[in-house]
């Protein structure tokens, strides 16, 4: 551990780090637990290629520089593992998508809650308990027959993480911050979405503090279903804009 | 500046890609060091405007070759030693080697779900009134500044209608180096794609950055 902390922390510009060739998706670098976890139901995940990660119990490098970091703010009094702990849970089982397709749902059911969250989003999502860090400035756009939102954060990774939880890693990744701009339509491909020609694409940028909630389109066949069930339908990658609301037979 | 996270129509990088199922955690580290980067934000002694000039300053081979974590953490670290609560030698260590800056305050886990819900609201006001309607023509100032801007380059120089005003917020270019929050009038600007991109590009496409008043000029 120590041996790969030294030259390898704060201060320099050292590209020592390039050789772990870390990147940005995890198919072929996950740990060995994770990957046997995910098998299962996965089959898109290499198994043949874990070079980034030991196999043994050794900790990996980032692992160790990562606790090591903790031991130290831990002993310095600056953070509590408790406090971490809470955080993890936080966005593990309070925080996530289920927020936003509560939002959308409610906003597809009725019609005034649909109104005030298009004139003060923040307000509107927050009447539901969803706010706070990464949300608090919100803005929900709505895709409609004739334009289809988008968002990206080109500069880094900025999402509206109380009503999404934290990003996928495609979402803070170049191959999606650099296309999303230049090529949403070869994007939407990527996550096959395929959109009529007459269909406009709108690209949110999001540069500021404004979080953009992407309301799509209610299905049809959805006629009659009560909000849980209508949450049902909407998927995170649908708030984002790389997808669609599920079909009611599709869920 | 004008660093490895400018991304906007860079090209090269492959795929996206997205992961079927993705877990919200890789491992668990990448759960620590979330958490770790929240935590050492309270501390009181940098704003998220630094934090991410921190991260963009990373050389472009090391911004390029890290996953989304590691470049928190390698950030972290850096921002944790220029803010003197911790030093290079105690990284090195892996150990507490001695008393370092005092914070304005440490998390308690009882304060963990106000402060997450309270979040950091950057919506300040400004005595001027904004020189920018709905409506107006602008065109964003070419500049290149050496310091944190959240001005994309694809989108400088390029003219624009202003679509919404959102009041006065923190001006991240100050704010990152420690200079205050100066805020300012905030939009959101719309552009054509092919204002941006060209004549060859999408014409059903239409692109909005969140600009910061001196950013822009009337056109």
């Amino acid at each position: 551990m120590v041996q790969y902390l030294n030259g390898n922390f704060a201060g320099g510009e050292s590209v020592a780090d390039v050789a772990l060739n870390p990147i940005w998706t995890y198919r072929h670098s996950m740990t060995n637990d994770q990957n046997a976890d995910r098998s299962n139901h996965d089959h898109d995940h290499s198994h043949n290629n874990s070079e980034r990660h030991d196999h043994g119990n050794e900790l990996d490098p980032m692992a160790a520089r990562v606790w090591a970091l903790e031991t130290i703010l831990t002993e310095k009094g600056l953070v509590e593992p408790a406090v971490l702990d809470e955080i993890i849970e936080t966005y593990s089982h309070k925080v996530g998508p289920r927020n936003g397709a509560h939002v959308v749902a409610k906003s597809w059911s009725d019609p005034a809650f649909a109104d005030w969250l298009e004139a003060d989003a923040t307000a509107a999502i927050a009447s539901l308990g969803y706010m706070g860090r990464q949300g608090e400035h919100m803005q929900a756009v709505f895709n409609s027959a004739d334009t289809h939102n988008l968002v990206v954060c080109t500069l880094c990774s900025c999402y509206p993480w109380p009503v999404l939880g934290p990003p996928p890693v495609w979402y803070k990744s170049p191959p999606y911050r650099s296309q999303a701009v230049i090529n949403p339509r070869g994007v939407l491909e990527e996550f096959g979405v395929k959109l009529p020609d007459t269909t406009k694409i709108r690209v949110w940028d999001s540069t500021a503090e404004m979080r953009y909630l992407v309301v799509p389109m209610r299905p049809e066949g959805s006629e009659g279903l009560n909000v849980s069930e209508l949450a049902a339908l909407v998927t995170r990658n649908s708030m984002i804009g790389t997808g669609l609301a599920l079909l009611p037979g599709a869920v | 500046m004008n660093g490895p996270q400018d991304l906007g129509g860079q090209m090269g990088f492959g795929p996206i890609a997205p992961e079927t199922d993705e877990p919200l955690f890789h491992a668990d580290w990448e759960a620590r060091a979330m958490a770790l980067t929240l935590a050492g934000g309270t501390l009181g002694a940098w704003s998220i405007d630094e934090s991410r000039h921190c991260r963009e300053s990373l050389h472009p081979a090391d911004y390029y070759t890290s996953s989304y974590y590691e470049i928190w953490i390698k950030a972290l670290e850096r921002l944790l030693v220029r803010h003197n609560f911790v030093t290079t030698a105690e990284l090195k260590a892996g150990a507490k080697l001695g008393e370092g800056a005092k914070p304005k305050r440490v998390l308690k886990r009882e304060d963990v779900a106000p402060v997450l819900a309270r979040g950091g609201p950057t919506n300040r006001p400004v005595k001027s009134a904004p020189l920018f309607q709905v409506g107006d023509q602008v065109r964003t100032k070419v500049s290149h500044p050496a310091g944190h801007t959240r001005l994309p380059r694809y989108a400088r120089g390029k003219v624009g209608r202003i679509e919404a005003h959102h009041g006065g917020h923190v001006f991240p270019d100050t704010n990152a180096s420690g200079n205050g929050e100066q805020p300012q009038h905030l939009y959101t600007v719309v552009f054509d794609g092919t204002e941006i991109w060209g004549p060859e590009s999408d014409s059903s496409l239409t692109i909005s950055v969140d600009a910061w008043e001196s950013y822009l000029e009337s056109f």
